[in-house]
């Protein structure tokens, strides 16, 4: 049974709080949201994943138009790994339909541990507004030129504040980065997770990009990589239009209201209790679908 | 003294108020199908049944309709950036690019003909 009109604001306090935690930590709100209305509402998986993907079309179109605007998003890049994520999502979209909502309950619980270890992990490692100067490795160019790097398409070029100078980056191993974003938009697809906290560290390693353009990048992607499942689920009938609209409006708020309060997730303590306050989730997850298995 | 404006500048500014003309526009008719809603109190959350019906509903004022029209347009925002990109792309010689846009509307589309069609 879904949560109806006489939960309207409770669910938009929900979405808001996700949102909040999004920003703050720096994933999508979709790894916290879904157990929330799975374990706290008792929302049907499907529905509540359907729930998720539109909310991160809506917090990914947000932030991304800022992104955009500043010439941190890699487009050309950007728009090539969708070619990947776009075929994942619809892949995954189409799986999920035929999958129990209890295996997907489970596969969700599983992808929320690597999820938190990376989590933990970059706890300790520098933030996303921060810059490898490494990183910059050819001469600096406009931000507005098409390619700053005359015989590769997909080099980009942003301006970083903090080291008051043009950074300039070439994309390396793209082949290595099309599987990866295929990966994530199956995940996107099948688990209504945004995938960055796996796509942003893969662009920065695999793929040699800064990691302050990997986030706009990845963030970029996001919208048509759910877009590509979204409209599988809401013509399966799954998207449940006042909770759906009530949990994207409390996100949208949250996300907002998140970006503002940045700073308190630079402590390592945070980002921490987060990660095994997620662990624990998954653990939860876990043992209700088996429980529910069991029972079914 | 501020560079001039280029190009791709001018795309990029295209791409960033499409995105958030989508969102704003979405977000307004969830607002607004939301309070109706609340105030006819109809309950039932019931999925979308039909394009048509739903534009229908929505013009006739009916809170679910706009509701579900928000979503609608929140699901093509990410479309539309895509197509003016493809536009964009093409109409400035970038040609592979535009060819790339283009491959991403059709699996975009496919998507849309899969879940609606």
């Amino acid at each position: 049974m879904d949560p109806g009109l006489d939960n309207v604001f409770v669910l938009v306090v929900a979405g808001a709080g996700t949102g909040v935690l999004g920003a703050l930590l720096g994933t999508g709100g979709g790894v916290f949201l879904i157990p929330i209305l799975v374990v706290g509402f008792d929302v049907p998986m499907h529905h509540a994943v359907a729930t998720s993907i539109i909310s991160v079309i809506a917090t990914s179109s947000a932030v991304a138009s800022g992104n955009v605007q500043r010439g941190l998003a890699n487009m050309p890049l950007g728009m090539t790994l969708e070619t990947a994520t776009t075929c994942g999502a619809i892949a995954g979209g189409l799986t999920a339909a035929l999958l129990h909502p209890t295996l997907l309950e489970g596969l969700f619980s599983f992808v929320l541990v690597p999820t938190a270890l990376l989590m933990w992990r970059s706890a300790g490692a520098a933030p996303a507004n921060r810059i490898d100067p490494h990183h910059a490795d050819v001469p600096a160019a406009p931000p507005s030129q098409k390619s700053p790097v005359p015989d590769d398409p997909l080099a980009g070029s942003y301006y970083d504040a903090a080291l008051r100078r043009d950074v300039v980056y070439r994309v390396r191993r793209l082949w290595a980065g099309m599987g990866i974003a295929f990966v994530a938009g199956n995940l996107s697809g099948l688990l209504g997770i945004g995938g960055g906290v796996f796509k942003v560290p893969a662009l920065h390693l695999v793929c040699g990009m800064p990691i302050k353009a990997a986030a706009a990048t990845s963030n970029f992607m996001i919208g048509v990589t759910a877009t590509a499942s979204a409209f599988l689920y809401f013509g399966r009938g799954q998207v449940r239009p006042v909770m759906t609209a009530a949990v994207v409006l409390g996100v949208l708020a949250g996300s907002a209201a998140g970006l503002s309060l940045n700073n308190l997730a630079r402590g390592r303590f945070i980002k921490r209790l987060f990660a095994v306050l997620l662990l624990a989730v998954a653990l939860q997850m876990f043992v209700r679908a088996l429980m529910s298995g069991g029972a079914s | 003294m501020t560079m001039p404006e280029t190009r791709d500048d001018s795309l990029g500014r295209v791409v960033h108020r499409t995105l958030l003309g989508g969102v704003i526009l979405s977000a307004a008719l969830l607002v607004c199908g939301l309070s109706v809603s609340l105030v006819q109190g109809a309950g039932a959350d019931e999925a979308a049944s039909g394009l048509g019906q739903i534009v229908r509903g929505a013009a006739a004022g009916q809170g679910v309709a706009m509701v579900n029209l928000g979503l609608i347009v929140l699901m093509l925002t990410p479309a539309s950036r895509v197509a003016v990109l493809a536009v964009g792309w093409a109409s400035r010689g970038r040609w592979r690019q535009a060819g790339i846009a283009l491959a991403v509307a059709l699996l975009l589309g496919i998507s849309i003909v899969l879940g609606t069609g």
